[in-house]
């Protein structure tokens, strides 16, 4: 692995991965490393630590061809399950969120509601590719301002390792409703930036009602599950 | 020729990338190379969008050298297979290799060849950046089946090595 790394810096040490920013041919590239967990079987460990590489490079080009900006993908190593992508520059939308926070906290998000609507629409086009994300959070989109003051700029989608593909609202629906737990839990007040996304979604999916109903559903068998305890 | 490092995937690996136009012994130098004679690459410049299109090919199969896992021959050999998007390795060489009378052709070799390659090549070695003009980027994205979606958040060469890699999963 060191040789991967050389002057490398590692910038996030998650359940599943290692990620170091690195240089690669002169580009400025993301080194994701997925390791193995040791309290799984080496054969199961060893075949869904491969799944989750390959899901992540299917959907990422999935996802780029239908419009919606990715990293590129530079290299792979299949053996060691290495992954060189494009270094977004930019920072994650959690970030972009609490920054704001910290910024304009009297102002409840507005500011963002031009960016936050744009992810309702990606998500909208995901959807209708039968694209299921698996793990969307705000950590996992990488806003990217744009060179022109008047342009809201571009939100990068990564981290497709849980990715699937799927034409079932109940899918679609548990998506948005992981990214609705985690983004009420991570930026606390923000229900209401939240509600903008999902009307964004609702104005650009193709057939968001099955979706937003199962979302409905799911919030609810939530909701039942905590008051149960 | 421009040599470049394939650092830090090998960071002792160094090539050299030249194109050329006029040339006239393509037939000659394919020759000298299935008789192992000449350690190069020609690849067809017309599919070539950027020279960083080459070093991913090219790192690939350095990297692939070292890990013992080419698939075809040789390293020059294996930088024409990973260029293409497909994983039929008798394909690669017709989108990707040069036939006898070809006259826009790219050599990739090793930088401590280049000078021994230069004299081999009858043509006139002209800078890379005027691949922008020589490929035929409508021919690329049908081949790399990129769509206009694609093109639209994506600059060119981005779309085509990411289609190059994705091959190994398809
Ligand atoms: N292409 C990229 N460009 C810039 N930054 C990136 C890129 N990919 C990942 N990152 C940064 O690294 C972090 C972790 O990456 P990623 O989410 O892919 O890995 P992970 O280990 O699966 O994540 P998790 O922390 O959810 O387990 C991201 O939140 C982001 O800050
Ligand atoms: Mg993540």
């Amino acid at each position: 692995m060191e040789f991967y790394c050389q002057n490398s810096k590692i910038i996030s040490q998650g359940a599943e991965a290692k990620v170091y920013e690195g240089v690669f041919c002169d580009r400025p590239v993301i080194i994701k490393e997925r390791f193995s967990k040791k309290y799984r079987l080496p054969e199961i460990d060893e075949k869904l630590t491969k799944k989750r590489l390959i899901q992540e490079i299917r959907a990422l080009q999935r996802c780029r061809k239908v419009g919606i900006c990715t990293p590129a993908i530079y290299f792979v190593d299949t053996v060691r399950n290495i992954l060189l992508l494009q270094h977004i520059n930019g920072l994650t939308v959690r970030d972009l969120v609490s920054n704001e926070k910290k910024l304009n906290p009297q102002e409840g998000y507005a500011n963002l509601y031009p960016v936050i609507k744009s992810i309702g629409r990606i998500l909208a086009i995901m959807h209708d590719a039968n694209i299921i994300h698996g793990d969307l959070t705000t950590s996992n989109m990488i806003y990217q301002s744009s060179k022109e003051s008047n342009k809201i700029g571009n939100i990068f989608m990564i981290d497709f390792g849980l990715s699937s593909s799927s034409a079932m609202p109940e899918d679609k629906g548990v998506d948005l409703y992981v990214l609705e737990r985690a983004f009420l839990s991570t930026h606390p007040g923000s229900e209401q930036l939240f509600n903008v996304l999902l009307q964004a979604y609702k104005d650009n999916s193709k057939n968001p009602s099955p979706v937003i109903n199962k979302l409905d559903e799911v919030r609810m068998r939530g909701r039942k599950r905590t008051m149960v305890g | 020729m421009d040599s470049f490092s394939l650092g830090p995937l090998l960071p002792d690996v160094e090539i050299a990338i030249g194109l050329y136009n006029n040339v006239s012994n393509c037939k000659d130098l394919k020759e000298k190379i299935s008789e192992g004679n000449l350690c190069i690459a020609l690849v067809k410049a017309e599919m070539i969008v950027d020279t960083f299109q080459l070093l991913v090919a090219a790192s690939k199969a350095f990297y692939h050298e070292v890990e013992k896992q080419l698939k075809t021959r040789t390293v020059f050999t294996e930088i024409l297979y990973n260029l293409s998007p497909s994983n039929k390795i008798s394909e690669c060489f017709k989108l990707f290799g040069v036939n006898d009378t070809a006259e826009n052709i790219i050599v990739v070799c090793r930088k401590n060849d280049s000078s021994s390659v230069r004299s081999e090549v009858q043509g006139n070695l002209v800078s890379l950046s005027l691949l922008d003009k020589i490929c035929d980027k409508e021919l690329v994205k049908k081949l790399y089946k990129i769509t206009e979606s694609e093109v639209s958040v994506s600059p060119l060469v981005d779309c085509v090595v990411s289609q190059m890699i994705a091959k190994e999963v398809k």
